[in-house]
């Protein structure tokens, strides 16, 4: 049977670590890049190369933020902005990556502005002590919500929270998605 | 001619008021509060902000949030308040040009003034809107124990406000002022002030309409904040005994802690008990967790019954200062938010052996005063005559590095005095003279206000001239200072320029560069 995408992956992986186990270091950084060629983003790939010190090209670079942005048209935002945010995290220094994630974040950030009718609206909890703890929520969530009064707009909040002005407003969408906030006008 | 705002600038709130009709009125802020945390921030994204917005981020945005700037005002990098200040505050505070104390936030240095600044034109925004007019003149409370250069900052911090200040006057005195509308007889009444960050206890005398503090005395690092500061220290504790989390090194767990505390504190003046739910504060290997705990009131006054005794001892000194047994005291007003804390309520009442008078609300008391000096001056009213005192005595450096006083402390203002002093050598021509401010007989001990050369002295041997020194301070407890060669008549006065204070120019540049930011903003 013909070797699958994901076994060829595994198999360049394994000769990669297996030569370099024999010091046979440029073999096995071709072995990864293979790996890299596949799947822009396969981190331990990524890892491997630069535990080998071969920097990762800009060309994979490049394939990466393209397959993000592909990603991300076809509705899968969440994936395509985790694959850039892991790419931004190793190489912060790379403007590609960078630029793309940026562009993810403020589409993402439009997008999620306009599901909430803007940034004027005065977000409030909506349920109970009781019900609020059946969810499984994490404490960047309980601080947000800790911050909301009725009183305080959109706007305010992403400036008092401190938090990430994007995650803060997607988690602000998660929470309404959820029946837990209510935007009042 | 526009309204006379009273504004409370305080250490942790700020409150403004104004008359009405006669009637004192405190006006609420957009948000519906009284008061206004004395908070300024800077985001990561630059805005500026003044304080609830402030006050909701200061702990994960601790490094950009300054609070309790007053207790920096006016005072040398050096000294011991601000070098205690700059172990206690998260934010960068640097030595500034003339040895003042500044402060870094968002990149950017910030005069003592500047900051202050932020917080009045606030308490101005909040008065205009709820006059419906343009507001450009207030009074401005400070503590008594406030020295010259302190005095001379939150003048300054006023002007670049926009605001010109038409009075600094002593907080207990503008307490007094409120409790006293209306009143005749004669009175001697203690302000026992126990606010966020500062204790100040003050004696004052009141006599048909003529208020003259005796004595004063304080703590600079004791307030509400400290009482608050237990209560996070017991969740804490309390959290990390039942789940084994240690939660004092995240700023969003410590953020929630800090606003539920103070929500605490305050519920349990009126309850017994309270139950603290910061629900999904920390996650755990079974997933989230929250923080569930009850504190009563009998807990809360156990943590902090020793920082409430604490305050006593300084009450004893500022009566013994006053040479007053607290027997002959007719009234205790409560000031501050903190008194309403039943504990000190009790401990102050069975300090003084009456109970404390609850006729006047204690945030809001100092701002009231405030506004009905603003009213007396513009009114010109007559029949209201303000006595206050200085709080330090104020002299000169003499040979062998002594300290002169000229006017003790206590000492009602205005007050003008002089003094004969002569040469230490043979033909000496001039003399330098150093005005200094405090207590100490060592010159060096005490604050310098500034300094001044007297010139052109005739020839003669040392002990022969005569050089008249003198000193005014006015009704704000600003000084300027002159001194004169009785032989040749050549004199030399200046306004003393303390710690921190600036020359128009620079008030100016600061002014101009906030009116730029506002434009961008509006932009």
């Amino acid at each position: 049977m013909a070797e699958g995408p994901r076994e060829r992956t595994a198999r360049l992986l394994a000769e990669g670590l297996e030569l370099f186990g024999h010091d046979r270091i440029d073999e096995a950084i071709a072995r990864w890049r293979e790996v890299l060629a596949l799947d822009p983003n396969h981190r331990e790939a990524r890892d491997y190369l630069e535990s080998a010190g071969a920097t990762v090209s800009s060309a994979d670079r490049r394939a990466l933020a393209a397959q993000a942005l592909a990603l991300a048209e076809q509705g899968d935002a969440e994936q395509a902005l985790a694959m850039l945010r892991a790419a931004t995290a190793r190489t912060p220094q790379d403007l590609e990556t960078q630029a793309a994630f940026d562009l993810l974040r403020a589409h993402g950030f439009a997008k999620d502005r306009a599901r909430l009718g803007g940034l004027g609206g005065r977000p409030r909890l909506e349920v109970g002590r009781e019900k609020l703890l059946s969810f499984d929520l994490p404490p960047e969530a309980g601080f947000l919500l800790s911050l909301l009064d009725g009183k305080t707009r959109i706007e305010e909040l992403l400036t008092v929270s401190g938090l990430d002005a994007f995650d803060t407003l997607h988690l602000l969408v998660r929470l309404q998605q959820a029946g837990i906030v209510e935007i009042a006008a | 001619m526009g309204r006379v705002i009273g504004i409370d600038l305080g250490t942790t709130n700020s409150c403004v008021a104004v008359l009405e009709n006669g009637q004192p009125a405190v006006i609420p802020n957009s948000g519906g509060y009284k008061t206004t945390p004395s908070m300024f921030a800077i985001t990561q994204d630059g805005k500026r902000l003044v304080g609830h917005l402030a006050k909701r981020q200061a702990i994960t945005n601790a490094r950009n949030t300054v609070f309790a700037a007053k207790r920096l005002i006016g005072r040398r990098f050096d000294s011991d308040e601000v070098q205690r200040s700059a172990k206690l505050c998260a934010y960068e505070i640097a030595r500034g040009s003339n040895d003042d104390a500044r402060i870094v936030i968002g990149g950017k240095s910030f005069t003592c003034p500047e900051i202050s600044a932020f917080i009045l034109r606030e308490m101005r925004r909040v008065a205009e809107e709820y006059l419906g007019e343009p507001v450009s003149e207030a009074v401005i409370t400070v503590p008594a124990y406030f020295n010259d250069a302190q005095r001379q900052c939150t003048k300054d911090a006023g002007k670049i406000a926009g605001l010109e200040v038409l009075r600094i006057v002593n907080e207990p005195t503008a307490a007094a002022l409120a409790y006293g509308m209306n009143r005749t007889g004669h009175e001697k009444i203690a302000v026992y002030d126990l606010g966020g960050g500062t204790f100040d206890i003050s004696v004052l005398e009141m006599s048909e309409g003529v208020i003259e503090v005796l004595a004063t005395a304080g703590n600079t690092f004791l307030g509400g904040e400290d009482f608050d500061r237990r209560i996070v220290e017991h969740l804490l504790a309390g959290f990390k005994q039942s789940e084994g989390i240690d939660l004092s090194g995240d700023p969003m767990a410590l953020q929630r802690l800090k606003d539920a505390a103070e929500k605490a504190k305050c519920d349990l003046s009126a309850r017994e008990r309270v139950e603290v739910n910061l629900p999904f504060i920390a996650t755990g290997s079974n997933g989230p967790v929250h923080l569930s705990m009850e504190i009563t009131r009998e807990a809360l006054e156990r943590l902090v019954d020793d920082i409430v005794r604490s305050t006593l001892k300084i009450v004893d000194q500022c009566l013994q200062d006053a040479g007053l047994p607290k027997g002959e005291l007719d009234q205790v007003i409560l000031v501050g938010g903190q008194t309403r804390m039943p504990l000190v309520q009790q401990a102050v009442a069975e300090y003084f052996g009456k109970r404390p008078h609850k006729g006047v609300n204690p945030d809001e008391v100092v701002a009231v005063g405030a506004a009905i000096q603003g009213e007396t001056l513009v009114t010109k009213d007559e029949n209201l005559l303000l006595l206050d005192v200085t709080p330090l005595s104020l002299g000169i450096a003499t040979f062998g590095g002594h300290f002169a006083k000229l006017i003790e402390r206590n000492t009602t203002v205005p007050v003008c005095k002089s003094h004969i002093f002569t040469t230490t050598r043979d033909n000496q021509s001039a003399v330098k003279i150093r005005v200094l401010q405090g207590e100490s007989d060592v010159a060096q001990e005490n604050d310098l206000l500034g300094e001044f050369v007297l010139s052109g002295i005739r020839p003669a041997r040392k002990g022969e001239p005569e050089i008249e020194v003198s000193f005014d301070i006015d009704a704000n407890g600003i000084v300027s200072a002159s001194a004169r060669d009785q032989a040749t008549g050549k004199e030399q006065s200046i306004t003393v320029n303390a710690t921190g204070t600036l020359s128009e120019e620079e008030i100016q540049k600061i002014i101009e560069e906030q009116e730029l930011y506002e434009v961008q903003l509006k932009e």
